[in-house]
């Protein structure tokens, strides 16, 4: 049986990037090894992704060599593990479109967002820490255990944001008034009708009103969302 | 047997009804009554393909070439919008102005139905031989898919459809099993459970919303829980923005909680920087 040529194995290394991550990802929906194109790909993408990681060091006047190849690392652990599946070759863009992204690019995203989040978790311990903060050191074991239930936790609320941001960002589109409204009472912590109502010249009334329909399409938008995610109709 | 001109009367007022005349609006009366569970009488059928089987394949050809469907999807998105408004209408005058136009828009679909069926019926009966019939095969099959593809659009929007579900079950039961399957625009979420779905969702009425609400519309209830922006949401939200995942009104939110917090505004301006992106690769 002929296979699709993202799923045959020719010599990995005349593929240029997006190809190989093409090749990836398709062998990977196959249920196919993907250790060598994937170990390639990462090898080309190492320099660009040290020079990310101590662009932000630099930033935040900390950090050694070795965290560098500890970033990549875990950059690549996240690939693999979520990113694989996130990739869709888009970015958002202002109008609340999107545009093409090479997968370089999306792999530099995820080496830069995990080298901040480094960065600024130590940066916000020390500053616990100068608080006064004396935790017992957690034990290896522990630790271990804190990390992976911090990175489920990281998923789970990664998933939920992605979704509600989406379906807001189809509520500004499709009812601006009553995005305001939402975005005034929850974004901005108004939490008041009667503030709400003064701040768009409105009655308080037609503030409840607004938020309510404003509930109804968001929870509508995040229901149709959820289905096609997981295909039901 | 009544004659042929008063079997036909049925038909022509329900011709007259859709605006006159037309073989297009003689195909939607006649596919109306093919597409009844309990048509008017039992001669109603017989009298349908008669009324369809004089019409020429040219007109028939023109009648489905005729429907838009830009035009149907905006009268399934008023009806869309119109049914949700009712669902939070102010009395039941509000509600009735809302129902019957959300109505209005969900028949001009159907009456896309309609015409299909019509057609389908005419060349199954007609006695031209395939070449003669095949451009009015073709713009079936056409129309047909462009159905398809503004089904596959709009259905999954269903939900916003229960705001008038009174007024759907009524033309739901009319149909066949097989054409109730089909039209989705007054079966799917048509059950008395979801009557209260939007109301539920935009928690106007909570003491009656939960009572009468089905398996399906509890479940959805549950499902769309929203994650409304906390400051534990801000991590979330930076990995976003350096993803390039960051929607402009999720951007705001962070720009505007940052302020103040040279931190996490440093975290934001690098998160940002799509510079760094472009790193050197030799």
């Amino acid at each position: 049986m002929s296979q699709t040529p993202a799923l045959q194995t020719p010599a990995w290394d005349t593929l240029d990037d997006d190809a190989l991550f093409a090749a990836v990802l398709a062998r990977r929906g196959a249920g196919q090894n993907i250790d060598r194109p994937l170990a390639l790909l990462l090898e080309r993408w190492r320099r660009p992704a040290i020079y990310v990681i101590r662009r932000i060091q630099q930033s935040y006047r900390r950090g050694v060599e070795h965290d560098q190849e500890e970033l990549f690392q875990d950059a690549a652990c996240k690939l693999l593990e979520r990113g694989l599946d996130q990739y869709r070759g888009v970015t958002a863009d202002d109008a609340g479109g999107t545009r093409a992204s090479s997968a370089r690019t999306f792999f530099l995203r995820i080496v830069k967002h995990t080298a901040i989040d480094q960065y600024r978790r130590h940066h916000e311990e020390l500053a616990a820490g100068a608080k006064g903060g004396e935790d017992e050191p957690e034990t290896p074991l522990a630790e271990v255990q804190l990390s992976v239930e911090r990175a489920r936790r990281e998923a789970e609320r990664d998933d939920a944001s992605e979704l509600y941001w989406r379906a807001f960002a189809r509520l500004r589109e499709e009812h601006p008034n009553e995005a305001v409204a939402w975005q005034l009472y929850h974004h901005e912590d108004l939490d008041d009708h009667v503030a709400v109502a003064k701040a768009l010249e409105i009655t308080v009334v037609n503030s409840y009103k607004r938020i309510s329909r404003a509930q109804a399409h968001l929870r509508l938008y995040l229901l149709e969302l959820r289905d096609a995610g997981s295909g039901s109709p | 047997m009544p004659p042929f001109t008063q079997r036909r009367r049925a038909i022509d007022q329900r011709t007259a009804e859709l605006g006159g005349k037309t073989p297009a609006t003689i195909m939607v009366a006649c596919g109306e009554v093919l597409r009844m569970k309990e048509p008017a009488s039992e001669s109603a059928r017989s009298e349908a393909e008669g009324a369809l089987v004089v019409l020429s394949l040219q007109e028939v050809e023109t009648s489905l070439a005729s429907v838009s469907a830009g035009a149907t999807r905006g009268e399934l998105k008023l009806a869309m919008s119109d049914a949700f408004e009712a669902a939070f209408a102010d009395g039941s005058e509000e509600r009735a102005l809302y129902g019957a136009s959300a109505v209005a828009g969900l028949l001009a679909r159907d009456k896309v139905a309609s015409l299909c069926a019509a057609a389908r019926a005419r060349l199954a009966l007609g006695s031209e031989n395939s070449t003669q019939k095949a451009p009015a095969n073709a713009a079936l099959a056409h129309l047909v898919s462009e159905m398809t593809a503004l089904d596959g659009e709009l259905s999954p929007q269903a939900r916003s459809l229960t705001g008038i579900n009174r007024e759907r079950r009524l033309e739901r039961d009319k149909l066949t099993p097989e054409e109730g399957a089909i039209a989705w625009w007054y079966a799917a979420r048509s059950d008395e459970g979801d009557d209260r779905l939007l109301a539920a969702l935009g928690e106007i009425s909570p003491a009656a919303g939960g009572e009468s609400l089905t398996g399906a519309a509890l479940a959805d209830l549950k499902a769309s829980g929203l994650s409304k922006p906390t400051r534990g949401g801000i991590e979330s939200a930076l990995r976003r923005v350096a993803l390039g995942a960051a929607s402009r009104g999720e951007r705001d939110w962070l720009t505007a909680r940052v302020a103040g917090d040279a931190a996490l505004q440093t975290a934001l301006s690098l998160a940002e920087d799509a510079s760094l992106e472009e790193a050197p690769g030799d």
